[in-house]
């Protein structure tokens, strides 16, 4: 039978048109030859570009996505010993859905006595948005990680879409961490829930002997403990810099990395070095959360 | 099932430890969350649908049979707040207790001899006395509403008639979260929906130097 | 000083204790209204037994550790002798209804600091009607004193006609408040029948001496009981 007869071709022409995106990124970041770190898999796949910087893997935002049904999918393996930090260059909108509604599935493997710093801007759910993200966290024996979830629930003067959001953290293969946020459970935004905050910060920090403060508890926010190896802040506020604040004070990042600021990153981007892959960031914010313009192709 | 047993399992006299818990309710009292019987209406609605959903699931599954150490382990992995856990455990110890009376029979207790935690001892018990999983379930979040309800109304000095109806309002959510419980293949499916203040509520509750309710 | 013969009595519940004891110590629960002197007569009892007994106490406050602080900076006893259990604004739930509380509080403590002789079980201050589970202690004294008039005996209530030791405290003050303690023994007496009341004043650990002399009655009772 001809694969592309009826509804086959209908649906090979709705993909080939430029309809909701089903991509993976996957970077292995790996110890190479003379101690630099080796940088190999797929580094883009629109809407996801990556670029590394020597030390800092930049994950960047190409179009107007997740929208619709969009499902997008970022691996990243960071090698044994290797220490990497990722950021990204700027929030990630989650626009209207279509459907299923839009999915985020991140995956993180973490080797042995591997260092990974994760922490990339804020997520904002639009008022239409039905997101759906899971990150997933296979760390190794003696390794450390640091992860931020952020979340801002609607725009200025928008009520939040909908998103659930799930963290699981595996260290030498068990289980230590399971959980989520869904903001569509009864009472979600009442008093047990985010009590009217717009933003909700997570920070995670998995190691063998995290440095511990001492402090459990500042404004909104709160320092939990699942395992004697991880531990997470948690922190619900008005504003991104004070829930970031709060996180930051119960659980200080890792080494002496300058804060990322959107301009400072703009221009590291400029300044960059040696491309690995030639990707153009790209993409522009739609004018409604209907009208959706993409550019940008997969580059392997 | 066995319609007494329900009821004996759901009854708020049975000495399980409870009475003396409010599960991070005082300190929403105390910061002003909660302040009436409506915004206490709103944080039992979320917490039965978060950690009361994940509570019931438990006893269910223990209640049907599934390995208690399995569903244990998969509860703790599903509640980040340290002092969630101590308590569930301590409750747990409560319930390990009771049912060292009621069926000496068939002693509840970890295989490596530590008492389950409470939503898994409960569920033991539950089956031991005669409730059926469903059931078992049910009672579970039951429990929970009661607990938070008659916590909110020792802290706030609300007028019993309006906690009552309070309970009576959320009879469909009460319902609704022990049924979505049904159907799941074993403790991986253990939901595992948390919220920010809940977990602010657990955790400074128990550095609250001058708290009348143990959580 | 104490006011009644003999403080030793034969009465109902000394026979042989209701709660099916093990080989955990013997256990006294103390209540009584606020400010009448409970955790007073802790401190007094463990100045005067510690010596040869081998003391516990788990205290049922509002708060989670008033009296145990109290006790604590006393220094009658170890500190980590002394636990406090949290009631959820309800003393009288977790001594009486629900138990469960106190009962881990007291094997705990039995596991944590060897085996002990005696644990003392306060409660928080409540009315005239607390009284203790069988189930949590051996024996219960309910303290009242001079100054919440001499009138409280005659009100009855369980606290003051089912313990089974009665102190009246604070007796070196009754002119000042005009407490007639003759009323009070009648009253007592014609509301206890055979149990026992003691007259005592807790300002010196001495005044607890009738007291103590009890437990330890009580305490030789109960294990002539348990060895028979």
């Amino acid at each position: 039978m001809d694969p592309l007869a009826d509804g086959a071709l209908d649906r090979r022409r709705h993909e080939l048109s430029g309809s909701w995106t089903d991509t993976e990124v996957s970077v292995r970041l790996s110890r190479g030859a003379g101690g630099a770190t080796r940088v190999e898999g797929v580094l883009c796949s629109a809407p996801v570009w990556t670029r590394w910087d020597g030390d800092t893997l930049w994950l960047i935002g190409s179009g107007a996505s997740p929208v619709g049904e969009d499902h997008i999918r970022v691996r990243v393996d960071v090698g044994p010993g290797v220490a990497a930090s990722v950021r990204s260059v700027a929030a990630t909108m989650v626009y209207a859905a279509r459907g299923v509604g839009t999915r985020w599935d991140t995956e993180i493997h973490v080797a042995d006595d591997a260092h990974l710093d994760w922490r990339p801007e804020p997520v904002i759910l639009t008022g239409r948005s039905r997101h759906r993200a899971t990150t997933r966290i296979h760390a190794g024996t003696g390794s450390t990680v640091t992860l931020d979830e952020v979340v801002v629930l609607g725009r200025v003067d928008e009520p939040t879409g909908a998103l659930c959001s799930t963290l699981d953290v595996r260290v030498a293969d068990t289980p230590v961490l399971l959980t989520s946020l869904d903001t569509t459970l009864p009472g979600w935004s009442g008093p047990a829930g985010t009590a009217g905050a717009s933003v909700v910060a997570n920070r995670l920090h998995s190691s063998p002997d995290g440095p511990r403060t001492g402090q459990v508890e500042v404004g909104g926010a709160t320092l939990l403990e699942p395992a004697p190896t991880c531990r997470v802040a948690v922190a619900a506020a008005h504003d991104v810099p004070a829930a970031r604040h709060a996180v930051e004070t119960l659980l200080p990042s890792p080494g002496t990395r300058p804060a990322v600021h959107e301009e400072e990153t703009n221009e590291q981007f400029d300044r960059n070095r040696t491309p690995l892959a030639s990707c153009t960031p790209g993409g522009l914010p739609p004018d409604s959360d209907d009208h959706v313009d993409r550019r940008g192709e997969e580059v392997h | 099932m066995s319609l007494a047993a329900l009821l004996l399992l759901a009854d708020g006299r049975l000495p399980d430890g409870t009475h003396a818990h409010s599960h991070g309710l005082e300190h929403a009292v105390e910061r002003g969350r909660v302040h009436d019987a409506g915004s206490l209406a709103d944080y039992v609605t979320c917490r039965l649908w978060t950690s009361g959903r994940t509570d019931a699931a438990a006893a269910r599954l223990a209640a049907a049979g599934v390995d208690p150490d399995g569903i244990d382990d998969a509860w703790c992995v599903r509640t980040p707040s340290a002092v969630a856990r101590s308590t569930a455990r301590s409750l747990g110890r409560s319930l390990v207790r009771t049912a060292s009376h009621l069926v000496p029979e068939q002693p509840i207790a970890r295989s490596d001899g530590r008492p389950p935690v409470q939503p898994v001892a409960f569920g033991l018990l539950a089956t031991a006395i005669g409730c059926d999983p469903p059931e078992t379930a049910l009672a579970t979040v039951h429990g929970m509403a009661g607990t938070l309800a008659a916590a909110g109304l020792r802290l706030l000095s609300l007028d019993p008639f309006d906690v009552t109806g309070l309970l009576h309002d959320l009879r469909p959510d009460v319902d609704a979260v022990a049924a979505s419980t049904a159907d799941l293949g074993g403790f991986d499916d253990l939901p595992h929906a948390s919220t920010p203040f809940a977990e602010v509520d657990l955790e400074r509750q128990a550095g609250m130097p001058n708290r009348l309710f143990r959580s | 000083m104490h006011r009644h013969d003999d403080p030793h009595s034969h009465h109902e519940t000394a026979d042989g204790p209701a709660r099916a004891r093990g080989d955990g110590a013997f256990r006294v629960g103390i209540g009584g209204p606020v400010g009448t002197g409970k955790t007073a007569l802790v401190a007094a009892l463990c100045a005067v037994m510690s010596d040869d007994v081998r003391i516990g106490v788990v205290t049922n406050d509002i708060y989670t550790t008033e009296d145990a602080d109290t006790l604590k900076r006393r220094g009658v006893l170890d500190a980590s002798r002394i636990v406090a259990v949290e009631t959820g604004c309800c003393p009288h739930t977790a001594i009486r209804e629900d138990i469960t509380a106190n009962l881990d509080a007291i094997e705990d403590l039995e596991e944590r600091e060897g085996p002990l002789d005696l644990v003392l079980v306060e409660s928080g201050g409540d009315n005239l009607t607390l009284t203790f589970s069988t189930g949590l202690v051996d024996v219960q004294l309910f303290v009242l004193d001079v100054a919440g008039g001499d009138k409280v005996p005659r009100k009855g209530g369980p606290g003051v006609t089912r313990s089974d030791l009665l102190v009246i405290n604070k007796i070196d003050i009754a002119h000042l408040v005009h407490a007639d303690l003759g009323v009070m023994e009648r009253d007592a007496a014609m509301q206890r029948g055979d149990r026992p009341t003691v007259f005592v004043s807790l300002n010196e650990a001495e005044g607890a001496e009738p007291v103590a002399s009890w437990i330890r009655s009580q305490m030789a009772r109960s294990t002539a009981a348990a060895t028979s």
